[in-house]
Protein backbone atom coordinates (compact mmCIF):
# COMPACT_ATOMS: atom_id res chain seq x y z
CA UNK A 1 0.00 0.00 0.00
CA UNK A 2 2.86 1.93 1.45
CA UNK A 3 4.80 1.35 -2.06
CA UNK A 4 2.04 1.74 -4.30
CA UNK A 5 1.46 5.07 -3.28
CA UNK A 6 5.05 6.03 -3.36
CA UNK A 7 4.85 4.60 -6.85
CA UNK A 8 1.84 6.81 -7.88
CA UNK A 9 3.31 9.79 -6.29
CA UNK A 10 6.35 9.66 -8.17
CA UNK A 11 4.58 8.92 -11.87
CA UNK A 12 2.34 12.10 -10.58
CA UNK A 13 5.72 13.70 -10.57
CA UNK A 14 7.29 12.70 -13.34
CA UNK A 15 4.07 13.81 -15.39
CA UNK A 16 4.68 17.23 -13.61
CA UNK A 17 7.89 17.63 -14.76
CA UNK A 18 6.51 16.92 -18.37
CA UNK A 19 3.80 18.91 -18.23
CA UNK A 20 6.60 21.26 -17.44
CA UNK A 21 9.00 20.48 -19.96
CA UNK A 22 6.58 20.53 -22.78
CA UNK A 23 5.12 24.10 -20.95
CA UNK A 24 8.88 25.20 -21.79
CA UNK A 25 8.75 23.94 -24.78
CA UNK A 26 5.61 25.67 -26.04
CA UNK A 27 7.08 28.85 -25.17
CA UNK A 28 10.66 28.92 -25.29
CA UNK A 29 11.22 27.23 -28.42
CA UNK A 30 8.83 29.71 -30.54
CA UNK A 31 10.19 33.06 -28.51
CA UNK A 32 13.84 31.78 -29.46
CA UNK A 33 12.47 31.38 -33.17
CA UNK A 34 11.03 34.91 -33.17
CA UNK A 35 14.11 36.29 -31.87
CA UNK A 36 16.15 34.37 -34.57
CA UNK A 37 14.04 35.89 -37.72
CA UNK A 38 13.39 38.99 -35.59
CA UNK A 39 17.34 39.43 -35.30
CA UNK A 40 17.62 38.63 -39.27
CA UNK A 41 17.00 42.08 -41.29
CA UNK A 42 14.59 42.28 -43.96
CA UNK A 43 16.70 42.38 -47.42
CA UNK A 44 15.85 45.68 -49.19
CA UNK A 45 15.00 44.65 -52.82
CA UNK A 46 19.09 46.05 -54.02
CA UNK A 47 18.41 48.72 -56.76
CA UNK A 48 20.08 46.47 -59.93
CA UNK A 49 20.88 49.54 -61.85
CA UNK A 50 23.43 48.65 -65.34
CA UNK A 51 23.65 51.88 -66.18
CA UNK A 52 24.38 55.68 -64.80
CA UNK A 53 24.78 58.89 -65.80
CA UNK A 54 28.05 60.04 -64.14
CA UNK A 55 28.65 63.19 -65.45
CA UNK A 56 28.65 65.72 -67.88
CA UNK A 57 31.23 66.26 -70.68
CA UNK A 58 34.10 68.93 -69.09
CA UNK A 59 32.64 68.33 -65.76
CA UNK A 60 35.70 66.33 -64.82
CA UNK A 61 39.27 68.11 -65.24
CA UNK A 62 42.33 65.91 -67.18
CA UNK A 63 43.67 63.83 -64.20
CA UNK A 64 41.29 63.54 -61.96
CA UNK A 65 38.15 61.76 -60.68
CA UNK A 66 34.69 61.61 -59.95
CA UNK A 67 32.83 59.23 -57.42
CA UNK A 68 29.28 58.15 -58.69
CA UNK A 69 26.89 55.62 -57.00
CA UNK A 70 25.53 52.79 -59.37
CA UNK A 71 22.53 51.00 -57.39
CA UNK A 72 23.98 51.26 -54.03
CA UNK A 73 27.32 50.90 -54.81
CA UNK A 74 30.11 53.48 -55.58
CA UNK A 75 32.31 53.42 -59.24
CA UNK A 76 34.78 55.86 -59.97
CA UNK A 77 34.71 58.20 -62.74
CA UNK A 78 38.68 58.65 -64.39
CA UNK A 79 39.52 60.94 -66.92
CA UNK A 80 42.86 60.47 -67.46
CA UNK A 81 45.56 62.40 -68.84
CA UNK A 82 45.74 61.42 -72.07
CA UNK A 83 41.87 62.29 -72.18
CA UNK A 84 40.29 58.65 -71.74
CA UNK A 85 37.69 58.34 -69.67
CA UNK A 86 37.73 54.92 -67.18
CA UNK A 87 35.55 53.96 -64.89
CA UNK A 88 35.87 51.26 -62.01
CA UNK A 89 34.24 49.46 -59.17
CA UNK A 90 35.32 52.31 -56.28
CA UNK A 91 35.03 49.36 -53.87
CA UNK A 92 38.34 47.99 -52.30
CA UNK A 93 39.06 44.22 -53.03
CA UNK A 94 40.49 44.46 -49.56
CA UNK A 95 37.61 45.00 -47.46
CA UNK A 96 35.38 46.96 -48.72
CA UNK A 97 36.72 50.80 -48.10
CA UNK A 98 35.88 53.57 -50.85
CA UNK A 99 39.21 53.88 -53.21
CA UNK A 100 40.61 57.55 -54.15
CA UNK A 101 42.19 58.67 -57.16
CA UNK A 102 45.47 59.94 -56.94
CA UNK A 103 46.81 62.13 -60.17
CA UNK A 104 51.03 61.67 -59.34
CA UNK A 105 52.98 59.39 -60.98
CA UNK A 106 50.95 58.87 -63.95
CA UNK A 107 47.25 58.33 -61.97
CA UNK A 108 46.82 55.39 -59.49
CA UNK A 109 43.68 54.52 -57.31
CA UNK A 110 44.44 54.43 -53.62
CA UNK A 111 42.65 52.98 -50.51
CA UNK A 112 42.67 55.19 -47.39
CA UNK A 113 42.22 52.09 -45.21
CA UNK A 114 45.13 49.76 -46.04
CA UNK A 115 47.43 51.64 -48.58
CA UNK A 116 46.05 48.92 -51.32
CA UNK A 117 46.96 50.47 -54.55
CA UNK A 118 46.22 50.06 -58.19
CA UNK A 119 46.92 50.90 -61.40
CA UNK A 120 44.82 52.73 -64.23
CA UNK A 121 43.84 49.02 -65.50
CA UNK A 122 42.51 48.64 -61.95
CA UNK A 123 44.82 46.03 -61.91
CA UNK A 124 46.09 45.48 -58.08
CA UNK A 125 49.68 47.10 -57.55
CA UNK A 126 50.44 47.43 -54.11
CA UNK A 127 49.48 46.81 -50.48
CA UNK A 128 46.47 43.73 -49.43
CA UNK A 129 44.31 43.93 -52.33
CA UNK A 130 43.87 40.34 -53.67
CA UNK A 131 42.22 41.12 -56.77
CA UNK A 132 41.96 43.88 -59.92
CA UNK A 133 39.18 47.04 -59.35
CA UNK A 134 35.94 45.79 -61.60
CA UNK A 135 35.71 47.75 -64.72
CA UNK A 136 33.13 49.07 -66.28
CA UNK A 137 32.56 50.33 -69.73
CA UNK A 138 31.94 54.19 -70.50
CA UNK A 139 30.26 55.98 -73.21
CA UNK A 140 29.56 59.07 -74.30
CA UNK A 141 26.04 60.31 -75.27
CA UNK A 142 24.82 63.72 -75.50
CA UNK A 143 27.20 65.47 -73.81
CA UNK A 144 26.64 62.70 -71.34
CA UNK A 145 28.97 60.43 -70.02
CA UNK A 146 27.66 56.89 -69.05
CA UNK A 147 28.81 54.17 -67.39
CA UNK A 148 27.22 50.58 -67.74
CA UNK A 149 28.49 47.64 -66.08
CA UNK A 150 30.25 45.59 -68.69
CA UNK B 1 19.04 65.04 21.04
CA UNK B 2 22.18 65.74 20.15
CA UNK B 3 24.50 63.77 17.70
CA UNK B 4 25.30 61.18 20.31
CA UNK B 5 21.61 60.45 20.51
CA UNK B 6 21.17 60.59 16.54
CA UNK B 7 24.48 57.78 16.53
CA UNK B 8 22.92 55.81 19.37
CA UNK B 9 19.80 55.40 17.11
CA UNK B 10 21.58 54.03 14.19
CA UNK B 11 24.01 51.44 16.38
CA UNK B 12 21.40 50.18 18.21
CA UNK B 13 18.86 50.59 16.21
CA UNK B 14 19.18 50.50 12.55
CA UNK B 15 22.15 48.37 11.88
CA UNK B 16 20.24 45.52 13.97
CA UNK B 17 16.93 45.96 11.87
CA UNK B 18 19.43 46.15 8.35
CA UNK B 19 21.58 43.01 9.96
CA UNK B 20 18.36 40.58 10.04
CA UNK B 21 16.84 41.25 7.32
CA UNK B 22 20.06 40.96 5.35
CA UNK B 23 22.68 40.06 6.77
CA UNK B 24 25.15 42.71 5.99
CA UNK B 25 27.28 42.17 8.82
CA UNK B 26 28.59 39.03 7.66
CA UNK B 27 29.03 40.58 4.35
CA UNK B 28 31.46 43.29 6.22
CA UNK B 29 32.91 40.34 8.62
CA UNK B 30 34.00 38.73 5.09
CA UNK B 31 35.82 42.15 3.91
CA UNK B 32 37.41 42.60 7.21
CA UNK B 33 39.06 39.02 7.11
CA UNK B 34 39.55 39.51 3.24
CA UNK B 35 43.47 38.96 2.66
CA UNK B 36 46.05 39.56 0.08
CA UNK B 37 49.11 37.88 0.39
CA UNK B 38 52.11 39.71 0.49
CA UNK B 39 55.05 38.76 -1.53
CA UNK B 40 57.38 40.48 -4.00
CA UNK B 41 54.87 40.67 -6.67
CA UNK B 42 51.57 41.48 -4.66
CA UNK B 43 51.79 44.89 -6.50
CA UNK B 44 50.38 42.85 -9.86
CA UNK B 45 47.12 42.31 -7.99
CA UNK B 46 46.00 45.80 -7.88
CA UNK B 47 44.86 45.84 -11.71
CA UNK B 48 42.46 43.62 -11.30
CA UNK B 49 41.08 46.26 -9.33
CA UNK B 50 42.39 49.10 -11.77
CA UNK B 51 39.87 47.07 -14.73
CA UNK B 52 37.09 47.01 -12.25
CA UNK B 53 37.60 50.88 -11.29
CA UNK B 54 37.91 51.54 -15.29
CA UNK B 55 34.59 49.67 -15.66
CA UNK B 56 32.74 51.54 -12.92
CA UNK B 57 34.16 54.64 -14.88
CA UNK B 58 32.98 53.50 -18.24
CA UNK B 59 29.22 52.79 -17.14
CA UNK B 60 29.13 56.35 -15.23
CA UNK B 61 30.48 58.19 -18.08
CA UNK B 62 28.36 56.09 -20.30
CA UNK B 63 25.39 56.90 -18.83
CA UNK B 64 26.58 60.28 -19.06
CA UNK B 65 26.62 60.40 -23.03
CA UNK B 66 23.83 58.65 -23.15
CA UNK B 67 21.87 61.72 -22.12
CA UNK B 68 22.82 63.70 -25.55
CA UNK B 69 23.89 60.65 -27.64
CA UNK B 70 21.19 60.12 -30.63
CA UNK B 71 21.92 57.01 -32.59
CA UNK B 72 20.81 57.55 -35.76
CA UNK B 73 22.65 58.41 -39.32
CA UNK B 74 21.60 61.84 -39.76
CA UNK B 75 22.34 62.81 -35.84
CA UNK B 76 24.93 60.74 -34.20
CA UNK B 77 27.59 62.74 -35.69
CA UNK B 78 25.86 66.05 -35.00
CA UNK B 79 25.28 64.93 -31.41
CA UNK B 80 28.81 64.35 -30.58
CA UNK B 81 29.69 67.24 -31.86
CA UNK B 82 27.64 69.09 -29.72
CA UNK B 83 28.70 66.87 -26.95
CA UNK B 84 32.25 67.94 -27.39
CA UNK B 85 31.72 71.80 -28.03
CA UNK B 86 28.28 72.72 -26.39
CA UNK B 87 27.66 70.59 -23.37
CA UNK B 88 29.51 71.79 -20.18
CA UNK B 89 32.56 69.40 -19.57
CA UNK B 90 31.45 67.56 -22.29
CA UNK B 91 34.71 66.85 -23.71
CA UNK B 92 35.95 66.09 -20.82
CA UNK B 93 33.13 63.41 -19.81
CA UNK B 94 33.53 61.93 -23.65
CA UNK B 95 37.24 61.76 -23.06
CA UNK B 96 37.41 59.99 -20.49
CA UNK B 97 35.14 57.26 -21.87
CA UNK B 98 37.41 56.94 -24.89
CA UNK B 99 40.63 57.12 -23.20
CA UNK B 100 39.39 54.86 -19.78
CA UNK B 101 38.40 52.50 -22.69
CA UNK B 102 41.86 52.33 -23.64
CA UNK B 103 43.22 52.15 -20.57
CA UNK B 104 40.93 49.41 -19.49
CA UNK B 105 42.19 47.04 -22.14
CA UNK B 106 45.72 47.59 -21.16
CA UNK B 107 44.74 47.26 -17.76
CA UNK B 108 43.02 44.05 -18.76
CA UNK B 109 46.12 42.94 -20.55
CA UNK B 110 48.60 43.99 -17.25
CA UNK B 111 46.04 41.12 -15.15
CA UNK B 112 45.56 38.42 -17.61
CA UNK B 113 49.24 38.00 -18.11
CA UNK B 114 49.96 38.90 -14.24
CA UNK B 115 47.52 35.85 -13.51
CA UNK B 116 49.25 33.69 -16.17
CA UNK B 117 52.67 34.09 -15.38
CA UNK B 118 51.92 33.97 -11.14
CA UNK B 119 50.01 30.41 -12.55
CA UNK B 120 46.59 31.68 -10.84
CA UNK B 121 44.60 30.18 -13.06
CA UNK B 122 45.58 26.16 -11.27
CA UNK B 123 42.95 24.27 -10.16
CA UNK B 124 40.51 25.32 -8.40
CA UNK B 125 40.62 28.56 -10.11
CA UNK B 126 39.90 27.88 -13.67
CA UNK B 127 36.75 28.94 -14.04
CA UNK B 128 37.61 32.37 -12.69
CA UNK B 129 40.13 32.40 -15.94
CA UNK B 130 37.20 31.22 -18.02
CA UNK B 131 35.56 33.99 -17.51
CA UNK B 132 37.96 36.57 -17.14
CA UNK B 133 38.31 35.41 -20.65
CA UNK B 134 34.81 35.70 -21.49
CA UNK B 135 35.17 39.19 -20.07
CA UNK B 136 38.37 40.44 -22.23
CA UNK B 137 35.98 39.22 -25.29
CA UNK B 138 33.12 41.46 -24.26
CA UNK B 139 35.24 44.27 -23.20
CA UNK B 140 36.86 44.30 -27.04
CA UNK B 141 33.11 43.87 -27.76
CA UNK B 142 32.30 47.04 -26.51
CA UNK B 143 35.67 48.62 -28.35
CA UNK B 144 34.41 47.26 -32.08
CA UNK B 145 30.53 48.45 -31.05
CA UNK B 146 31.65 51.62 -29.53
CA UNK B 147 34.34 52.84 -32.42
CA UNK B 148 30.77 53.44 -34.92
CA UNK B 149 29.18 55.42 -32.75
CA UNK B 150 30.62 58.97 -33.41
CA UNK B 151 29.67 58.07 -37.21
CA UNK B 152 32.67 60.01 -38.47
CA UNK B 153 34.89 58.92 -41.31
CA UNK B 154 37.07 56.43 -39.76
CA UNK B 155 34.43 54.81 -37.68
CA UNK B 156 32.19 53.96 -40.93
CA UNK B 157 35.64 52.60 -42.94
CA UNK B 158 36.50 50.21 -39.52
CA UNK B 159 33.10 48.90 -39.02
CA UNK B 160 33.21 48.66 -42.97
CA UNK B 161 36.10 46.60 -42.14
CA UNK B 162 35.32 44.66 -38.77
CA UNK B 163 32.59 43.60 -40.60
CA UNK B 164 33.92 42.73 -43.69
CA UNK B 165 36.10 40.07 -42.18
CA UNK B 166 33.48 37.68 -40.90
CA UNK B 167 32.57 37.02 -44.52
CA UNK B 168 35.64 35.59 -45.11
CA UNK B 169 34.99 32.42 -42.35
CA UNK B 170 33.31 29.65 -44.62
CA UNK B 171 29.55 28.69 -44.65
CA UNK B 172 28.25 31.65 -41.21
CA UNK B 173 30.43 34.40 -42.65
CA UNK B 174 27.82 35.75 -44.98
CA UNK B 175 25.55 35.36 -41.90
CA UNK B 176 27.49 36.79 -39.58
CA UNK B 177 27.76 39.79 -41.32
CA UNK B 178 24.61 40.28 -41.80
CA UNK B 179 23.03 40.67 -38.69
CA UNK B 180 26.42 42.56 -37.22
CA UNK B 181 25.04 45.04 -39.96
CA UNK B 182 21.79 44.84 -40.19
CA UNK B 183 21.46 44.78 -43.76
CA UNK B 184 23.99 44.15 -46.65
CA UNK B 185 25.84 47.44 -46.25
CA UNK B 186 27.17 49.31 -43.09
CA UNK B 187 24.30 52.21 -42.95
CA UNK B 188 22.15 53.39 -40.21
CA UNK B 189 20.72 49.86 -38.65
CA UNK B 190 24.21 49.04 -37.98
CA UNK B 191 24.30 51.80 -36.19
CA UNK B 192 21.10 50.82 -34.18
CA UNK B 193 22.42 47.57 -34.02
CA UNK B 194 25.97 48.08 -32.71
CA UNK B 195 24.44 50.81 -30.26
CA UNK B 196 21.75 48.33 -28.91
CA UNK B 197 24.42 46.21 -28.23
CA UNK B 198 26.83 48.52 -26.60
CA UNK B 199 24.55 50.45 -24.18
CA UNK B 200 22.18 47.34 -23.72
CA UNK B 201 23.11 43.82 -24.57
CA UNK B 202 27.33 43.88 -23.47
CA UNK B 203 26.37 45.42 -20.57
CA UNK B 204 24.09 43.14 -19.03
CA UNK B 205 26.06 40.11 -19.99
CA UNK B 206 28.94 41.80 -18.98
CA UNK B 207 27.79 42.80 -15.61
CA UNK B 208 26.76 38.92 -14.77
CA UNK B 209 30.01 37.97 -15.74
CA UNK B 210 31.84 39.93 -13.87
CA UNK B 211 29.13 38.81 -10.94
CA UNK B 212 30.22 35.14 -11.28
CA UNK B 213 34.67 36.23 -11.70
CA UNK B 214 34.26 38.22 -8.25
CA UNK B 215 32.21 35.70 -6.59
CA UNK B 216 34.39 32.98 -7.47
CA UNK B 217 37.35 35.35 -6.09
CA UNK B 218 35.88 35.90 -3.18
CA UNK B 219 35.12 32.04 -2.54
CA UNK B 220 38.67 30.98 -3.71
CA UNK B 221 41.12 33.79 -2.17
CA UNK B 222 43.22 35.50 -3.91
CA UNK B 223 45.91 32.60 -5.59
CA UNK B 224 49.64 32.92 -4.12
CA UNK B 225 52.40 31.91 -6.90
CA UNK B 226 54.21 28.74 -6.00
CA UNK B 227 57.47 29.12 -4.31
CA UNK B 228 57.26 32.94 -3.48
CA UNK B 229 58.33 33.30 0.07
CA UNK B 230 56.14 35.93 1.65
CA UNK B 231 57.44 38.61 2.81
CA UNK B 232 55.43 40.04 5.78
CA UNK B 233 52.05 38.73 7.02
CA UNK B 234 49.01 39.18 4.74
CA UNK B 235 47.60 42.54 4.03
CA UNK B 236 44.38 43.65 4.33
CA UNK B 237 42.08 43.58 1.68
CA UNK B 238 40.46 46.70 3.39
CA UNK B 239 41.63 49.34 3.56
CA UNK B 240 45.26 48.98 1.88
CA UNK B 241 43.38 47.51 -1.62
CA UNK B 242 40.86 50.42 -2.10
Amino acid sequence: MEADRGSSHDSRRSALTKLLLGWTAVIVLPSLYVIGRYLVPPLRKVVQASSVIAARINEIPVNSAKIVKLGNKPLILVHTETGEYKAFSATCTHLGCVIEYRGDKGGYFHCNCHGGEYDLSGKNISGPPPKPLTPYSVSIKDQSIIVMRS
Amino acid sequence: MGINFRREIVANRLIPWLDQRTYLSSLRYFLRNKMIPNHKHTIWYLFSGLTLFLFIVQIVTGALLLLYYKPTPETAYESVKYIIDEVPYGNLVRSIHVWSSHFMIAAIAVHMFSVYFMKAYRKPREAMWLTGFVLLVLTLGFGFTGYLLPWDTAAFFATQIGTEIPRSIPLFGETIALLLRGGTEVGGETLTRLFALHVVVLPLVALLVLGVHLLLNQLHGTSKPIGVSEKGPPIPFLPSFI
